[in-house]
């Protein structure tokens, strides 16, 4: 009897994947989930045009000024001290602060048009410059922190102090899942340089369970993913099988809520060790494809980010936040700079074209873009100059999820120091995404503390030029 | 646009506003008093802005004539009419702009019909309220017991609070745990392991009647103790072993916690306690461990450029931990609802603006003779190479000339400097030309390889970080910023406490030493209130007052306040952290069972029945070691590096090092595992460990996915589960045996016939498994495995019985304290 009853438990764990997927990811006993006044999951404001964002952060601060701000008229002021009207009273990193004297060095990258819109860009850029007119390029991007982590933090969180939510978990608490097997926000990093700490995919007041994951394409792919040694698939299923057995004992004897979440979080835990094994592993997709990604399996390259940041985007997952370090270049920026354009140039264009060709860019938000810019005077670092961190104005571009293709949004002064005209603000972007996800950014809020939280705090303004 | 501007004053101080609690429900059908119910809703939603100095719509509610008076647009309160009461209107309007408060979260249902009520029955009591009138602002007075109805039930004086609320409610408190759960409670909250079968035998045979005290007793004398609630206050430290920043370079600060374990196991009174770790440095005649105590504020994040950030962590943290204030917000501005200006947010920041960390050598005689022997070599070493030097640079003519002779140089550079008469050699020249003699000297290259080894044999000094104070002017930061210097201040605590100057310091006088002394004072309101909030919270699971970190004016009179102001006078009275713990966990209150059926949702903060709580980070290994046999109780020195996944450390700016810890290190308390701030040990990050960034005054408990994962495959505790599997198998021959003595060992019971069932499928099922595969029956047992010959017990069973342990120790009552 008892046999048969193992077996029902069984078949209703393994193939009942929504019979039992109340549960999403997680469970959580926060006290403020008490306090919570939008039902999580159930934002739909207006229609939505993207169901899912990919971000692909530039770790470090990509120099607009050598990869989409072309500004030939620094070409004649090179090397001439930049002039104190236009720094104004632009705060200087201490790198730079006690430097003797701030000279224009303007970039020696070559420029061209791209694309039936003409959108200017680094020639560098072989295969993004293809898809110039799916982007929506914005030039006037405007922060405030000066230094990375604030930087990062504010344009994760909408504050440069850390402690709230990332977008991802404002998306994974408004819109929840469309995938029970697998987180809602998932994080993936490659390459070398600025920090990348777990606090940027924190779900910071919000219930845990809207925390970003962070997926790995080289070794577990999430950790603890692995079994033991000398356990298999059927072993492990046998044990979870057991453990909520038992657990559901527990949980009538004592009646706590809780043990019903762990149960859940136990079933999650097994599906996620074959789905997300089987989601890692880009070894069955086409040589065409890989070799359109620059991808190769095994490798834990932005490339190969790339790839799977398609699949985690078939398979549902809300946001995909891709982190690719190395951008900080505080020396030799003329040769870095194109060095990094090689590795990202090819993989985010092949993923633009993906999407297209699968019929899921229409409603996956694309963006491409850094904390911050960099300056217009060089940071001397021997013969060749390196650019210092510059918030004051950034480029950034988005494309599908219901942008408007082969726009440029926005202006900057001669030097590329401030914005001329049309300033974005952080939080202008941040209400930006959400409409287009179908959430009205001064709706989706969070009690905590007794105040009511949003992700752009009490400013933001929809970027109305970049919505097709 | 109005509407705007409201919400940007309210928002830019993002901790401004705080958890508001409900009136009790059961209490609204009784009289309403102004002072328990009234004062505190107008206090956390009213007066902010209808206060003497800033009357908005001509409305001040502060003052009675003020409040009947009304404001400009008509009556706020009409007693007896709360159809007439605009106050009452416009707290239950819909309309976005006119519905108040704007600056604050909309009234529940419950504090509307309360001020309904009052308006209703009168609007009596109605009085001037000052700025600084605040429950938790009063003097702390020592209650008088709370009398009950049921005299049998309570244990000791804190069962007398609880109880009489209860009863009020009418409510039942729970009944009391049984046996073996309350040894298992008693262990993890004063010990942080569990009791082994031995300790759970002897407690439940013993008839003796005070058994439970008896075994309080000895918990409480136990130095697990220490290492249990030493843990706890290093969360409130913010310890870690590493900076912090982009940098997060490490530091060397254990002697810190382990003073920190120490002075809980010795129960150093609560006042020396506090006054050590804020200005021990400074105490005359300063012991070494005074120093090492001041170690709690170099805790702060410090990344050398930014000092600032430190000092400002150094004011904040001590208004979060010590005094229950948000102190961060009069950093730009004076406080938006508590009564301190920023001026005097300045002026603690004085007290801390000279103190810098600094480290304390304290290597043992042997270390520090070790180091002066290799430091003698190496000076000797150098002044030899610098004899060698004076003579290539006094002989610089004779040598060149015979290297011409010798015609061996091929080097053109070299050739072309040899060749420059002595006249006329720049000093550039003359340098690399030494240079060149240096390197091509014998003896002196010799000299250099000893130096560098005997470099290498120098062993580092054993330091902890101490502050050291020097005197340093303090300005106020304009708008917080750093860099805009304002009016100068002095050293000077906030107006609205009690004065910092009794004792016979003149003001100028004043130190961090003496700011530790004004934090304990009987007269402060705030810490022995805060203290015991906390330690009730460790102890109860919920704690008095939500907001734990914070007890400013927006933080309502808690429904147990007396209860609050009962335990803060033991604290007061006792002194001692053990005294106020041995209170509570002798209490009937805390004996209670935590299961749900006799808890009734009214109960929530009446504490009716005790909670479920799952262990901590470090209590979960702790408790997984120790059941496996393989806890190590050493306590305190170096932190330990115990197994961690690959690729932790990757994503970091400068490298870190993680070398696994061999032998008795790898199984060491979770307390002792390293912590570097920015990339703290994986179960650490899964498990809620403490934020690192700032004092954690409490740790969220969730329940996730990527939890049970890490309980399924974390290496620690499939080891864990392995060296459990053998101690079963060794104990007994026979099956249903070893599930008695496994619910024994881990969960501390007995099995029920349905559970056993489930175990003994479980076991044949995994058999079968293991059966049809030798080598995963032999991956499964690991280095743990038992000699089948010696034993007769062959792999495949030993396998299946490590798996059984996994399970159990993947069960929501093993990760749980009850």
């Amino acid at each position: 009897m008892r046999y048969a009853t193992r077996r029902n438990f069984l078949s209703r764990t393994s193939m009942g994947l929504g019979a039992l997927a109340t549960a999403t990811i997680t469970q959580d006993t926060d006290l403020s989930a008490a306090t919570r006044n939008i039902k999580p999951g159930s934002v739909r404001h207006h229609a939505a045009k993207a169901k899912r964002v990919i971000y692909l952060h530039m770790s470090g601060g990509p120099s607009h000024l050598d990869t989409f701000d072309n500004k030939p008229q620094m070409q004649k002021h090179h090397g001439q001290p930049l002039p104190p009207s236009v720094i104004g009273k632009q705060r200087l990193t201490t790198m730079t602060r006690e430097q003797a004297k701030l000279l224009v060095a303007a970039t020696q990258q070559q420029w061209g048009q791209f694309g039936q819109s003409g959108i200017e860009m680094n020639t560098e850029f072989k295969e993004i410059s293809t898809i110039a007119d799916e982007m929506c390029l914005i030039k006037s991007v405007h922060s405030t922190p000066i230094n990375h982590d604030p930087a990062v933090t504010f344009l994760q969180t909408g504050s440069p102090l850390s402690g709230r939510p990332c977008l991802g978990s404002w998306l994974s608490y408004g819109l929840g899942s469309e995938n029970k097997d697998l987180p809602e926000f998932v994080v993936l990093l490659s390459n070398g340089g600025q920090p990348v700490p777990s606090r940027y995919w924190h779900n910071g007041f919000l219930p845990s369970r809207h925390q970003g994951v962070q997926f790995q394409s080289k070794g577990d792919p999430v950790l603890y993913l692995s079994n033991p040694e000398g356990i298999d698939d059927r072993n492990r299923k046998n044990l979870v099988t057991g453990i909520n057995e038992l657990n559901q004992i527990r949980q009538k004897q004592v009646g706590d809520p809780e043990i019903e979440a762990r149960i859940n979080a136990y079933e999650l835990a097994y599906r996620m060790q074959s789905s997300v094994p089987e989601l890692m592993d880009i070894s069955r997709e086409s040589q065409e494809t890989l070799e359109a990604y620059g991808a190769s399996p095994g490798n834990a390259s932005f490339a190969n980010n790339c790839l799977l940041a398609r699949r985690l985007a078939e398979a549902g997952v809300r946001f995909i936040q891709l982190y690719d370090r190395g951008w900080d270049h505080h020396g030799d920026v003329t040769s870095n700079i194109k060095s990094k354009i090689g590795q990202v140039d090819k993989p985010c264009a092949a993923l633009i074209k993906d999407l297209r060709q699968r019929g899921l860019l229409e409603e996956t938000l694309v963006i491409w873009g850094g904390e911050f810019g960099r300056t217009s005077y060089g940071q001397d670092r021997g013969k060749s100059y390196g650019r210092d961190h510059h918030p004051n104005c950034f480029s950034l571009w988005m494309a599908g999820g219901g942008i408007k293709g082969g726009v440029t949004i926005g202006e900057t002064d001669d030097f590329g120091y401030n914005v001329a005209k049309d300033k974005v603000e952080v939080h202008d972007l941040h209400a930006t995404m959400l409409h287009l996800l179908g959430i009205d950014h001064e709706r989706l809020t969070y009690k905590f503390k007794g105040r009511d939280f949003r992700l752009t705090d009490v400013a933001g303004n929809v970027v109305q030029d970049a919505l097709a | 646009m109005l509407l705007r501007r409201f919400f940007a004053v309210i928002l830019c101080c993002q901790f401004a506003v705080n958890i508001f609690f409900a009136a009790p429900r059961h209490l609204i059908a009784q009289d309403v008093t102004f002072d328990n119910q009234v004062l505190p809703i107008l206090q956390a939603k009213c007066f902010r802005c209808h206060n003497q100095q800033r009357v908005e719509g001509g409305l001040q509610l502060d003052l009675k004539e003020t409040a009947l008076k009304g404001g400009d647009s008509g009556l706020a309160i009409v007693p007896g009419q709360p159809a007439h009461s605009l106050l009452l209107q416009r707290i239950k309007s819909n309309d976005e702009f006119e519905r108040m408060p704007q600056e604050a979260a909309r009234l529940s249902n419950d504090e509307i019909s309360v001020l309904t009520q009052w308006v209703e029955q009168g609007a009596n009591g109605l009085r001037d309220v000052k700025q600084t009138e605040h429950w938790a602002f009063k003097p702390i007075r020592n209650p008088e017991l709370l009398p009950v109805n049921d005299r049998t039930w309570p244990h000791n004086s804190v069962d007398h609070f609880v109880l009489a609320l209860l009863e009020q409610a009418n409510l039942n408190p729970a009944p009391r745990a049984p046996n073996h759960q309350l040894i298992r409670r008693l262990f993890f909250d004063l010990l942080g392991v569990p009791p082994t079968v031995v300790e759970v035998a002897e407690f439940e045979s013993d008839t003796s009647p005070d058994a439970y005290e008896q075994l309080v007793e000895r918990l409480l004398a136990d130095p697990k103790f220490g290492e249990r609630w030493g843990r706890h206050w290093l969360d409130l430290a913010r310890y870690a072993d590493s900076g912090g920043y982009e940098a997060d370079l490490p530091r060397k600060i254990w002697h810190y916690r382990d003073w920190v374990i120490e002075a809980m196991n010795h129960d150093k009174p609560i006042t020396k306690f506090v006054i050590e770790q804020i200005g021990g440095d400074l105490l005359p005649d300063a012991t070494v461990e005074n120093r090492v105590a001041s170690g709690f504020h170099c805790n702060a994040m410090l990344d050398g450029g930014v000092r600032e950030q430190a000092v400002l962590d150094r004011v904040n943290s001590t208004g979060a931990v010590f005094l229950g204030l948000t102190l961060e917000c009069a950093q730009c501005h004076d406080h938006k609802t508590d009564p301190i200006s920023q001026k005097e947010y300045y002026q603690l920041y004085s007290f801390f603006h000279g103190a810098s960390a600094v480290p304390l050598d304290l290597s043992p005689q042997e270390l520090k003779d070790r180091i002066a022997e290799i430091d003698q070599q190496i000076a000797s070493l150098n002044e030899q190479i610098a004899k060698v030097d004076q003579t290539i640079q006094d002989s610089l003519d004779e040598l060149v000339q015979s290297e011409i002779k010798k015609r061996e140089v091929v080097d053109r550079a070299i050739l072309a400097l040899l060749e420059i008469p002595a006249e006329d050699r720049s000093e550039a020249d003359v340098s690399q030309l030494v240079s060149f003699f240096q390197s091509a000297d014998q003896q002196r290259n010799m000299l250099k390889l000893r130096l560098e080894e005997i470099e290498k044999q120098r062993p580092e000094p054993e330091t902890t970080l101490v502050l050291s104070q020097d005197n340093r002017k303090t300005h106020i930061f304009v708008r917080g910023d750093p860099r805009q210097l304002g009016e100068e201040v002095t050293a000077g605590t906030p107006a609205f406490l009690h004065s910092i100057q009794n004792n016979s310091l003149s003001e100028q006088n004043q130190n961090r030493e003496t700011l530790g002394e004004w934090i304990v004072a009987r007269e402060n309101p705030l810490f022995a209130r805060v203290m015991a909030n906390r330690i009730w919270l460790r102890l109860m699971g919920n704690a008095i007052v939500e907001s734990e970190d914070d007890f400013g004016i927006q933080t309502a009179r808690p429904r147990h306040v007396l209860l609050l102001d009962h335990l803060a006078t033991l604290i007061q009275q006792q002194d001692s952290f053990k005294g106020v713990i041995r209170s509570i966990v002798l209490s009937a209150t805390y004996r209670q069972s935590s299961h749900f059926g006799y808890r009734q949702s009214e109960g929530e903060n009446l504490f009716q029945g005790q909670q479920r709580m799952r262990l901590e980070v470090e209590a979960l290994r702790d408790n997984a070691l120790s059941v496996a046999g393989l806890l190590q109780n050493r306590i305190g020195g170096p932190s330990v590096f115990p197994p961690q996944q690959d690729g932790i450390l990757d994503f970091r700016a400068t490298p870190a090092v993680w070398i696994e810890s061999e032998g008795a290190d790898r199984y060491r308390r979770g307390m002792y595992t390293y912590i570097w701030r920015l990339t703290p040990h994986p179960m650490a990050a899964i498990f809620d460990g403490p934020e690192l960034t700032t004092s954690c005054t409490r740790r969220t408990r969730s329940n996730v996915a990527l939890q049970s994962l890490a309980l399924l495959n974390d290496p620690m505790f499939v080891e864990a589960a392995q060296a459990l599997a053998m101690r079963v198998l060794v104990a007994h021959d026979e099956s249903e045996k070893r599930i008695t003595a496994l619910f024994a060992m881990s969960l501390s019971r007995a099995a029920s016939s349905q559970e056993r069932v489930i175990v003994q499928q479980l076991l044949a099922e995994q058999l079968v498994f293991f059966k049809e595969d030798d080598r995963a029956a032999a991956l499964a047992v690991g280095d743990y495995g038992l000699d089948e010959a010696e034993y007769g017990i062959n792999k495949q069973e030993q396998a299946a019985w490590v798996a059984v342990c996994r399970t159990i120790m993947n069960l929501d009552e093993f990760i749980m304290r009850e």
